[in-house]
């Protein structure tokens, strides 16, 4: 199976990011799990992509009593996330190198909760069913998996607005987007139905924002977010022949700017979908 | 002085004295608040609150509400349109909800009330009439009318995101129409992105203390809104037919055979979509 992330995984640069924006991602979905959940059956927990642990550890510190494991496909990602829980001295928080398009490296109803975050990413559009049938056998009956996906960035900049179109198009030519536009993501809407299909049942839905507009709280961590992330990307599009070199570095320079300016206005929706697998 | 701006031009792209988009926005205004939560943000303190006002009130769905949740408040709603205010009027009457009044007012013009006079001005979905321009005037006349420590709220939609090929192109056209309109904040006008720009609004007008939170409708065949929101869509593409075709982002034949697409598109049991909506809100300095 081919790498399907559109940044190289075992990029330190790409790492520092997710660092960062797992928190912030956490803080815009108003904490760690839905407040309608009650968690006192929840024992077990997984984060698939749990990218450098934040999600992890944040768990495993806020509830000592319960054991929580991450996967990723990146060994650094894993290695500095276990290097993480070592220095927090959560032992309950465990980590393993693993592929999500392959058969996941565990036994049936092994879960009480799944977390994936993000992952859209890298995931073919074609690869959802299987990935989340295999989600449904590793999850305990009446155990719960919740999925949160973005939609592409809105904002007020032409240079910004460029480079997510950019993206949406790089994303669609590499079979990665849901949409009949090829200028949007479509992902969200189809959340649902993944969680549906596969057998998960009392599916909910909740929305959050994250704001990066000038004057905003997380201005200052989005647009660090942004020139990571937009450098990153400059492969990507060239590679899927979206842009050149030349175009791609103009725009994002012009971005860097734009987004510093006083009157930038930007923002990206989330979409938090969970379901309980029978009981 | 601010640029004048040209009023001659109706700027609502559904004419406001018609009965289906009357109909429709009955049902529109409960669901949406539905979808928010409620009435207001779950964080506001409401103790304070005794003056409210609802700005392009439509039939007057919100503010009935607030009248007969809070009897010890008074709601004004303000519209344009005639026929909503009377149907408005009528409605509180029926329920003998005297703290609710209605007046016929036009939004982008100076508001007709005294300095400081309300707690709370709500505005939802006015982007579709305020030109781009007009925005920052119109916040200015709400700082006026609003007491100091008073809210601000602001509430607008992106176009809704789906599956379906001609409900997807039938929002891109709109989006593209109200762009060429200039109502829209989109560099190019893909979406409306106006929502970004809900706390620029606040802040520039003077409004500080600025929240956010988002809210999600969910359109999708299955879901609990399907129907309602396949209603709304039925009326509300029907409706602004005339203003896609008037703008020339499209053919009177292509909008029919894509309306006529979307609404079997809308509802196969594979149709997913989903609308977002955001909410901001700020105090005015004491």
């Amino acid at each position: 199976m081919a790498e399907a992330y559109f940044i190289d995984a075992e990029n330190a640069a790409e790492m520092a990011r997710l660092v960062n924006q797992d928190r912030i991602t956490t803080r815009c979905m108003g904490g760690l799990f839905p407040p309608q959940l009650a968690l006192s059956n929840v024992h077990t927990i997984l984060d698939i992509a749990c990218g450098p642990g934040g999600w992890v550890i944040d768990v495993a510190q806020a509830y000592p009593d319960k054991q929580v494991t991450g996967i990723d496909v990146s060994q650094l990602m894993v290695a500095y996330a276990a290097e993480l829980a070592k220095i927090h001295e959560a032992r309950n928080a465990s980590f393993q190198v693993a592929n999500i398009l392959q058969p996941l490296p565990f036994p049936d109803h092994a879960f009480d909760l799944i977390n994936a975050r993000l992952i859209s990413s890298f995931m073919p559009q074609t690869m959802w069913r299987q990935f989340l049938q295999e989600c449904l056998r590793i999850t305990r009956p009446g155990g719960i998996i919740r999925l949160t996906e973005p939609e592409r960035t809105i904002s007020n900049s032409p240079a910004v607005e460029q480079l997510n179109d950019f993206l949406a198009r790089a994303m669609h030519k590499a079979g990665q987007s849901l949409s009949p536009n090829e200028l949007q993501f479509g992902v969200t809407p189809h959340l649902r139905r993944f969680l549906r299909d596969a057998g998960y049942q009392n599916i909910q839905v909740a929305s959050h924002v994250l704001e990066s507009s000038a004057g905003s709280e997380e201005h200052l961590s989005q647009y660090q977010n942004s020139m990571v992330f937009f450098k990153l990307l400059q492969p990507f599009f060239v590679r899927t022949a979206i842009a050149t070199q030349e175009e791609v570095e103009v725009l994002y320079q012009r971005a860097l700017e734009q987004m510093m300016a006083p009157d930038y206005c930007a923002l990206w929706y989330l979409l938090s979908a969970w379901g309980e697998k029978p009981r | 002085m601010p640029e004048e701006i040209d009023l001659s031009k109706t700027t609502y792209f559904i004419e406001a004295e018609n009965a289906a988009e009357m109909a429709r926005l009955i049902n529109q205004d409960r669901i949406l608040t539905r979808c928010m939560g409620g009435l207001f943000p779950p964080q506001l303190d409401l103790s304070s609150v005794h003056d409210i006002l609802d700005i392009a009130c439509g039939p007057g769905g919100w503010a009935t509400d607030v009248a007969r949740a809070y009897p010890d408040k008074r709601v004004t709603g303000i519209d344009i349109s005639q026929i909503m205010t009377e149907y408005a009027r009528f409605q509180a009457m029926s329920e003998d909800l005297h703290n609710a009044h209605f007046v016929v007012m036009d939004t982008l013009k100076p508001l007709n009330f005294p300095d400081n006079t309300f707690d709370f001005v709500n505005a939802r979905l006015i982007s579709g009439f305020v030109p781009k321009a007009v925005w920052p005037q119109l916040m200015k006349e709400c700082l006026r009318i609003t007491r100091p420590g008073g809210i601000a709220r602001l509430t607008e939609s992106e176009a809704n995101i789906s599956n379906s090929f001609a409900v997807d192109r039938l929002n891109e056209r709109i989006a593209k129409a109200m762009y060429l309109a200039g109502q829209t904040f989109s560099p190019s006008g893909w979406q409306f992105g106006t929502t970004p720009m809900l706390r620029r609004f606040l802040r520039e007008a003077g409004y500080q203390h600025i929240k956010s939170s988002a809210y999600v409708l969910d359109c999708s065949y299955e879901a609990d809104e399907h129907l309602s929101q396949y209603q709304n869509a039925m009326v509300s593409f029907k409706l602004l037919q005339p203003f896609l075709i008037k703008t020339g982002v499209i053919t009177q034949e292509e909008v029919e055979s894509l309306y006529q697409r979307a609404l079997e598109e809308m509802i196969s049991p594979d149709y997913y979509c989903v609308w977002y909506f955001l909410s901001a809100w700020g105090e005015k300095p004491r």
